[in-house]
């Protein structure tokens, strides 16, 4: 049993003149949860897809359980599950229908109305897919994915577009998975869903996986953001770990001390007796996060590995 | 449960993908007139009322002409929508991501047509024998594996086409050319004797045709003598000819099948 369940090595893919993968490796350990984030165009659905051995790539070394996920299509299959970006159920069948035909089509596979009481849908078991929510949808087709008790989970974007209880069910069902030893490979525009689920965190842009560690390692080394409306004739004061920006009637700064910049901050708005409107103060996001490598390449630094 | 009884065989996987098939068509109002009930009075026209003194062979020519014009109209349309609606729901993708194999998948949703149009050929034979005075066939072997390649044929060129139709809406006109020049295949709606000799023997070449000579000979024997032998063995040009268009349509399905709509990554 090899315990590295995913390799990949250079890979490049593209579709026609657009290089949509431009020479990405990662490995991904067994028993672990890895995130590929990444904004829309990113490149991530054409990486697990790669994986999940729907799409040939062009250039570099894949490895899905030490196997190649084109050739080996067979004896992998039988141990992975696959959720994909959207779409794969007919939506005049209804959810247990559904659940029954894939059965036939799974090896090993759970009973229907177990995998439809995982994902909270024991209630809409005799309702057409096209009468259920974006989300119930959504989690009929998790229900789908690990039908066959797979080893190996493809989730792309499993919550994109959820409502906040469809959201947290997916979560619960994903950490329930991790804690029977299922590898999961997830992609998500959602910072907080990598941090909340992700042992590991690769982030893409264009193509290219631009930063990979720990959740709060790849947000962590990023500048938090204070923000207030800016008051009337008094210049905003300057702080110790930030830098400012005025625009748009708003204060900004990119802090890499938040509490301490904070501090200082509060405490000459106290001094000047000022009422500081529109006062927010959070962590960098993904946002940030990509903005910051856009930046990064811009000034034609290489991101790599 | 054992693993073993469970596990993914192909004969499993072809039974989940006709059940799919099936209960689809059961919400499907439309489809399933077109598919079910349309052909069999379409057969039955063609094949009409009782008409004592008749030729057997003439009677066999107009049976196979029946079967030829349900596989060619219904079967091969409702092939093409089948293939079109479920790459549009992406289901053939998401099945492309699990067990089954490609060609799994294709036969998988062709076979609920298939078994239809068996059923309808055999009742419609049954009408011919009961009602129109037809012999009971000598060889219902070749006949059987002439309609089952005539079908196959029709799930590997709807398969074909598909990849040209966005909708089960576009599906008439896709399907216009292919379902025009099987239709002016002599024997299937163009009657014998109404080609010139030449043009009728070169058509013989065609996809569909040897089906309304494999029909004749299995049903009546070799110029009406008796003999399941001589039957099977008059039949093999036919059904030869008949897989080999079914072997090059498998190729063009490899070639040129699509597995998910060309929208998808604008």
């Amino acid at each position: 049993m090899p315990d590295t369940l995913i390799e990949v090595d250079e890979l490049r893919c593209s579709y026609g003149h657009f290089e949509a993968v431009r020479g990405v490796s990662l490995r991904v350990a067994r028993g672990e949860l890895f995130a590929l984030l990444g904004t829309n165009g990113a490149g991530k659905t054409t990486m697990i897809e790669v994986l999940e051995g729907l799409q040939r790539p062009r250039g570099g070394r894949v490895r899905v359980l030490g196997m190649d996920p084109i050739r080996n299509r067979k004896p992998i299959r039988r141990r992975t599950g696959v959720m994909l970006q959207d779409g794969g159920v007919s939506g005049q069948l209804t959810v247990r229908e559904t659940v029954d035909v894939w059965r036939g089509l799974t090896a090993r596979p759970h009973e229907s109305a177990e995998v439809i009481e995982l994902v909270g849908l024991d209630r809409r078991m005799q309702v057409a897919v096209e009468q259920l929510s974006g989300g119930e949808r959504r989690r009929l087709e998790l229900a789908l994915a690990v039908l066959g008790k797979p080893e190996l989970l493809f989730l792309d974007e499993p919550t994109t577009g959820m409502d906040p209880a469809s959201r947290r069910m997916t979560w619960d069902v994903v950490r329930q998975l991790r804690r029977d030893g299922t590898t999961v490979l997830l992609t998500t525009h959602y910072l907080e869903e990598a941090e909340a689920l992700a042992d590991r965190v690769a982030i893409m842009h264009m193509g290219r996986i631009a930063t990979t560690g720990a959740p709060h390692e790849v947000v962590g080394g990023l500048p938090a953001q204070i923000s207030f409306l800016a008051p009337d004739g008094t210049p905003p004061p300057t702080l110790p770990h930030a830098t400012v920006v005025v625009g748009e009637g708003r204060v900004t700064y990119q802090s890499s001390d938040l509490q301490a910049d904070l501090t200082q901050l509060l405490r000459w708005a106290s001094d000047s007796g000022l009422d500081l409107a529109g006062l927010t103060a959070r962590a960098a996001s993904l946002e940030d996060v990509l903005i910051d490598i856009a930046e990064t390449d811009a000034t034609g630094r290489e991101a790599s590995l | 449960m054992t693993g073993t009884v469970t596990e993914g065989t192909l004969w499993r996987q072809l039974a989940a993908l006709f059940r799919m098939e099936m209960l689809l068509l059961r919400r499907n109002m439309t489809s399933a007139v077109l598919i079910v009930l349309l052909p069999l009075i379409i057969g039955a026209a063609r094949l009409g009322g009782s008409d004592v003194g008749a030729d057997p062979s003439t009677v066999v020519d107009r049976t196979a002409s029946a079967f030829g014009l349900i596989a060619v109209i219904f079967v091969h349309h409702h092939l093409v929508t089948v293939y079109a609606t479920r790459r549009q729901e992406l289901v053939l993708k998401r099945l492309r991501a699990g067990l089954p194999s490609d060609w799994t998948i294709i036969s998988g949703a062709a076979i609920g047509a298939l078994v239809i149009f068996i059923v309808q050929a055999a009742m419609l034979a049954a009408y011919g024998v009961s009602v129109l005075d037809l012999p009971v066939p000598q060889n219902p072997l070749s006949i059987l594996l002439a309609l089952l390649l005539v079908g196959a044929m029709m799930a590997t060129v709807s398969a074909v086409m598909s990849a040209v139709t966005r909708s089960a809406e576009s599906a008439m006109l896709t399907t216009l050319p292919t379902m025009a020049l099987f239709l002016l295949t002599p024997g299937v709606l163009v009657p014998y004797g109404a080609l010139p000799a030449t043009v009728e023997k070169a058509a013989w070449f065609t996809p569909l045709g040897p089906f309304g000579d494999v029909i004749r000979v299995g049903w009546l024997g070799v110029d009406g003598e008796s003999g399941l032998v001589s039957s099977l063995v008059g039949t093999l040009p036919g059904i030869a000819v008949m897989i080999g268009w079914l072997a090059l349509t498998m190729l063009m399905v490899q070639r040129w099948f699509r597995w998910e709509p060309r929208t998808q990554r604008a």
